[in-house]
């Protein structure tokens, strides 16, 4: 299998579209360490990932904080004895507010999670990989780090700043020839990021901002999504296992957009 | 279908399409390298179709894509890879014959193409367009003016007609390689006060030809290209259109 004998940390693990990597990095054959701030669903997803018959090892893992940070890749290095992919899923979203009325604590909050946390995690994982000189770095961005939405503004710029930490870090790591770092994209997808950042919704609630989404709303989604559809989990997923193999080892520094057109629209 | 498959980036999609168990249609300008091409996949396993044909004739295109249709029942990729590059030249003194080619070939074959393959995967709701764009299309170099347009051409082109298709079950996407080993780049003269060949140009810079070089230190293969052609081509990939997907090695970045 692709990915046998190797190892992937998974920053957000527990649930969405790390969960997604998870099993499908799993499914062919990589030993998956499951991270993610709530301990309880990375340790579900590791056991659901070990039911394909590989290695799992679930952690409790707060990206904001550079000693979780540490302890955890020291952690999977003692388990698995390298680390060969990385996927920064960890992130978080704000409740819609103007930039003008976002606070500081806010701002910085998404800054941690979705910005920091993907910096720390790449730094260690890469110091790894430039030993072997191999080694494959994807993070999550958003269309939303490159189409502004009215109300999001913490959460795009923290995207685009992901985005532009993608292009940095895979030029800064380039001349150790096996290193890539991407980014992965992706348009409105079916995930539990709102509750997870504490922002719970009803399901008529949830129904209504997808059909706005998909249909499209002036100044929040543009001209929605024309594919017609959500993405699942599994289309980023799909997208993550590529950007990881080996065959896509001449791509670097990009944002791979996973959206149903919708960033372009 | 694949055009221009019997050299480069179009041979070794059209490989690694027959290796993943797909029926290939060959269709390539250059009736020699053609059955080259053919008689090589052959031996891979599903015997290939092949066609001879000018992608700048918008009606041998069209006939091509009702063969392939009548005789496989369906076509569900299309990877229009036939392209070219010939003598540089400043824009200046750029001739009308000479940008008229790049354009009907570069831009014109891969509209009628994508044409002719989307009416047919419309009846069935199902296809993938895969076209190619270049970083030549986002970078501006001297003397490929004329390349570089259509270049630039194909990309809005990738994500108008992903458009158009969307809500019809048809992706329709572009790799933009970087400097890739084929004869398309060995074919180019090198720079004139120099005495390297433009492969060693592209990947150690070349200050108004290829900017700063490719960071990751050497040419794409064309393999390379086409494993970014069948990702493109999967079902994994059915969310993802209208995208550009570079294949590098950072060269378009820096």
């Amino acid at each position: 299998m692709a990915f046998t004998g190797k190892t992937a940390i998974i920053t957000g693990g527990g649930s969405g579209i790390g969960r997604a990597c998870g099993l499908g990095l799993g499914r062919q054959g990589a030993r998956v360490a499951v991270w993610d701030i709530n301990g309880v669903n990375a340790a579900s997803v590791a056991d659901e990932v070990k039911a394909l018959g590989v290695r799992a090892l679930p952690m409790r893992v707060d990206v904001s904080n550079i000693q979780h940070i540490e302890a955890a890749t020291q952690r999977t290095l003692d388990e698995f004895g390298r680390i060969d992919i990385l996927v920064n899923c960890a992130g978080v979203a704000l409740a819609p507010k103007p930039l003008l009325d976002t606070t500081p604590e806010e701002f910085q909050r998404v800054f941690a999670i979705n910005l920091k946390g993907v910096w720390h995690c790449a730094q260690l994982a890469a110091r790894e990989m430039v030993k072997r000189r191999s080694g494959r770095i994807i993070n999550i961005a958003s269309t939303a780090g490159k189409v502004p939405r009215v109300g999001l503004g913490a959460y795009c710029i923290s995207k685009a700043a992901v985005i532009h930490l993608t292009r940095c870090l895979a030029l800064e790591l380039a001349p150790y020839g096996g290193i890539t770092v991407n980014a992965v994209g992706p348009g409105p997808t079916r995930t539990n990021l709102r509750q997870n950042s504490g922002l719970p919704e009803t399901i008529e609630q949830a129904k209504a901002r997808q059909d706005q989404m998909l249909q499209g709303n002036p100044e929040q989604f543009r001209l929605g999504i024309p594919l017609g559809r959500v993405g699942e989990p599994e289309d980023q997923a799909a997208a993550v296992i590529f950007l990881a193999s080996d065959e896509a080892g001449y791509i670097s520094g990009q944002c791979l957009y996973v959206d149903g057109l919708a960033g372009e629209s | 279908m694949v055009t221009g498959a019997a050299s480069g980036i179009g041979l070794a999609t059209a490989r690694a399409l027959a290796q993943a168990g797909v029926r290939v249609a060959l269709c390539d300008v250059n009736r020699q390298a053609l059955d080259r091409a053919t008689s090589e996949i052959g031996c891979i396993g599903i015997t290939p179709l092949s066609f001879e044909v000018d992608v700048t004739n918008r009606v041998q295109v069209q006939t091509v894509v009702g063969d392939i249709a009548r005789t496989c029942g369906k076509l569900d990729i299309l990877f229009s890879a036939a392209g070219i590059l010939r003598q540089p030249s400043s824009l200046l003194d750029m001739s009308d014959s000479l940008w008229d080619q790049h354009w009907a070939v570069n831009l014109m074959g891969t509209l009628y193409c994508a044409q002719a393959a989307a009416q047919e995967m419309l009846r069935r709701q199902y296809g993938r367009i895969i076209n190619v764009a270049s970083i030549a299309g986002d970078l501006p170099r001297l003397n490929m003016g004329h390349y570089c347009v259509t270049k630039a051409g194909v990309k809005m082109l990738t994500k108008c007609l992903a458009l158009e298709l969307a809500s019809r079950g048809v992706t329709v996407n572009a790799i933009a390689p970087g400097p890739t080993d084929t004869p398309m780049l060995q074919g180019l003269p090198g720079d004139e006060t120099s005495t390297e060949a433009p492969s060693r140009l592209a990947v150690q810079g070349a200050p108004e030809v290829f900017r700063l070089g490719i960071p990751t230190g050497r040419l794409s293969t064309p393999e390379e290209q086409a494993a970014a052609v069948l990702f493109l081509a999967s079902e994994a990939a059915a969310q993802i259109t209208g995208h550009i997907l570079y294949v590098d090695g950072m060269a378009k970045l820096v």
